[in-house]
């Protein structure tokens, strides 16, 4: 009978298509807007995970102002979103020399930001970054020059740059620009080297390294007025069974430093990955939260149809009741219809946002991930939801009496 | 023993003022075996009595015996099982359902029995075969003629082999030559054995009928065992139709109408039966 009722179900959704769709449109958007929300959270804490283990776990990042409140076991308890934005104090060449004269540091690395527009011949490239940095940045980033070579420790004051694969296909128009030079704020630099192509688009720091032309902070320096102010220093430890040890006395070096002003923040690269993914999660949340209110709304399309279907029905119902059907018999059929309803939007809400991940990923740099646990939630509460509706609508073709239901005439 | 034995059945809708008899104090006893054919102008009571004879409405005051069991205290429940186990019922018009096959049709009693599935379609494609529309088993309704809708929903009525099959006007909408067939196969099946309980409006079809009841204003007036084959007469005016007394007693009656009291008031509500007897006695005097 079950099998029966399925049957019937089926054949009853396909005799009235548009109208089963259009029924089923709340469901499906309930479902594609939880399943890609929360798909889209998930793979952009992936991303910006796998770009903070690309620093590795022994590498620290010296950021200014205040960014985390931290209890005394060093766990994040706050998150201070634009505490970066409130602070003037740039890190400075002096906290770059307390830091190289910390113990067991292996290499630090400062990136200083400077403004300007390269020009090659008569081209240029609006989306350049250009940095100032030390010698240790590959390094530390773990990531190999293609072809040439970084600038070493005696070149530091020369005009040469090494670049991202995207500067050398937008401004020389060919993969190996090498020793050609190109004009910066009136001075050439020369080519010295090409970055391997980064694999993560740096979402973090908001800035695509291979989109950067790599100077030296010392040139950096001159070339932009005299000081260097420092966004970020990324300092390695020579092991990471030392990071504690290290990050303990960077903090209070610098903060001597500074005349003992904590306007800085140290984060492990597990710290990034917190400050980020907490934010993620809430956002997440709330969007999430959103798209399973369209769910309530599609149950109760869902609920509205199957009042009309019901009505429409009368006869049917009376016939059946006529030739023995129980009122559970008759409910189990209308709630079975609604369910398999709800089943049908919950899988093509399945189909739709796996092609729209698939879109996302093809068209944008975001990487979204479906997690199973997501998608079954998502088909759940739809269908838990498609039974709830489905009830009135059930009882209420149970309860009519045989007799008016056969008088009636449709 | 008797398939079905009423003793004073009455059927009262509405309450208070508006409180119309439907039926009142019917006693019928059908025997296995009969073809009984019901006849009777539009509000006599014949589609009560077939619902309450079907159980798909309860009597107000009375006693219903269903195979000799008492069935007029049934939970609604239990009435859909008796419905489907002891009675089939053939309606004048949408007896199947329009999105089902012909077979599925008629094997749905028993898919509500809860017979599995393969034994469902066996049962039902014999009892196509038997009504003669076996090559139609896979058709849709709409793709067949009335009259074979009619033979399907027979075939629907016998699958559960019940005490009684009810056919509340089965050629009502059909033309002559489909509605004898149909007519044929009533007439077969109660050949085989079954009792068969039928409404219709035309004298015609008594021809198949071993016994006939006429119905007026909720009671049985008539009730004429007759020899199938022959066409039952039409029955004599009942008694109060016929001209009677003087025309003063018909000015008396009209003047009585209109001056009645309040206990006559009272009585009529109870009994619409006898105010419809004295509004017509004059109506026909003035004919004359």
């Amino acid at each position: 009978m079950l099998f029966d009722n399925f049957n019937m179900a089926l054949s009853s959704i396909r005799s009235s298509r548009l109208r089963s769709f259009l029924t089923l449109l709340g469901v499906i958007i309930g479902v594609v807007s939880v399943i890609t929300s929360v798909s889209l959270g998930e793979g952009v804490k992936r991303q910006i995970s796998d770009e903070t283990n690309k620093f590795g776990s022994d590498v620290l990042t010296v950021r200014p102002g205040k960014a985390l409140n931290k209890d005394q076991k060093g766990l994040v308890v706050g998150i201070n979103v634009f505490g970066q934005a409130s602070t003037t104090a740039a890190l400075t060449e002096s906290d770059l020399g307390v830091a190289e004269k910390t113990n067991n540091v292996e290499v630090i690395a400062p990136l200083n930001l400077v403004t300007g527009l390269p020009k090659y011949n008569d081209r240029s490239f609006n989306d350049a970054v250009i940095i100032g940095t030390s010698t240790g940045f590959p390094k530390i980033l773990s990531q190999d020059i293609e072809f040439g070579r970084f600038f070493d420790s005696t070149e530091s004051e020369k005009k040469v740059a090494v670049i991202g694969a995207g500067v050398a296909e937008q401004l020389f128009g060919e993969n190996v620009p090498l020793s050609k030079s190109f004009n910066l704020r009136g001075h050439e630099f020369i080519v010295y080297g090409v970055f391997e192509r980064f694999k993560n688009a740096s979402i973090s720091q908001g800035i695509d390294f291979n989109n950067a032309i790599f100077i030296p902070y010392s040139t950096a320096k001159s070339i932009s007025g005299g000081t260097a102010q420092f966004y970020e220093l990324l300092v390695k430890a020579d092991s990471p069974n030392n990071i504690d040890k290290v990050s303990a006395d960077l903090e209070k070096r610098i903060a001597n430093n500074r005349a003992g002003q904590e306007d800085f923040t140290i984060l492990r690269a597990n710290d990034t990955q917190t400050l980020t993914s907490t934010v993620i999660d809430l956002i997440t949340l709330m969007v999430g939260g959103i798209a399973i209110i369209s769910m309530l709304v599609g149950g109760i399309g869902i609920m509205n149809i199957m009042l009309v279907s019901v009505t429409e029905r009368t006869r049917e119902i009376g016939l059946r009741k006529a030739i023995g059907a129980t009122n559970g018999q008759i409910m189990s059929q209308f709630l079975i219809e609604a369910t398999v309803l709800s089943i049908w939007g919950a899988g093509i809400g399945v189909i739709i946002s796996g092609l729209l991940n698939l879109g996302i990923r093809i068209f944008t740099n975001l990487q979204p991930v479906i997690q199973w646990e997501v998608v079954v939630f998502a088909c759940g509460v739809s269908i838990i939801i498609g039974i709830i509706f489905g009830l009135a609508p059930a009882v209420k073709a149970a309860r009519k009496d045989p007799i008016d239901a056969l008088r009636s005439g449709l | 023993m008797s398939v079905i034995k009423l003793q004073d059945v009455s059927k009262l809708y509405g309450f208070g003022d508006a409180t119309t008899v439907a039926l009142e104090d019917v006693e019928l006893e059908i025997e296995k075996g009969e073809f009984v054919a019901i006849m009777g102008p539009s509000g006599s009571g014949k589609s009560t009595l077939l619902n309450i004879i079907g159980l798909l409405d309860r009597p107000t005051a009375g006693l219903y015996q269903l195979d000799g069991r008492s069935v007029e205290k049934l939970r609604p429940n239990a009435r859909a099982k008796a419905r489907r186990d002891k009675i089939g019922f053939v309606f004048q018009s949408f007896s199947l359902l329009p999105k089902l096959k012909v077979i599925d049709n008629v094997a749905l009693p028993l898919a509500y029995k809860g017979r599995l599935l393969g034994r469902r379609l066996k049962m039902a494609h014999n009892m196509l075969e038997r009504v003669g529309l076996a090559d139609r088993a896979f058709y849709l309704p709409s793709q067949l003629s009335g009259g074979q809708v009619q033979r399907v929903a027979i075939a629907r009525a016998l699958i559960n082999d019940p005490s009684i099959i009810i056919a509340d006007e089965p050629t009502g909408n059909l033309d002559s030559s489909s509605s004898r067939l149909v007519m044929e196969l009533l007439k077969e099946i109660h050949e085989m054995g079954n009792t068969v309980l039928m409404v219709t409006h035309n004298p015609e079809l008594t021809r198949y009928a071993s016994r006939v009841l006429y119905m007026y204003d909720g009671s049985i007036e008539r009730d004429i065992q007759k020899r199938i084959g022959n066409i039952a007469r039409k029955p004599k005016e009942p008694e109060f139709f016929a001209p009677d007394g003087s025309e003063e007693d018909t000015l008396q009656s009209v003047a009585a109408t209109m001056t009645l009291s309040e206990e006559k008031e009272a009585a009529k509500k109870t009994k619409p039966k006898k105010q419809r007897k004295t509004k017509r006695t004059p109506k026909k005097r003035v004919k004359k």
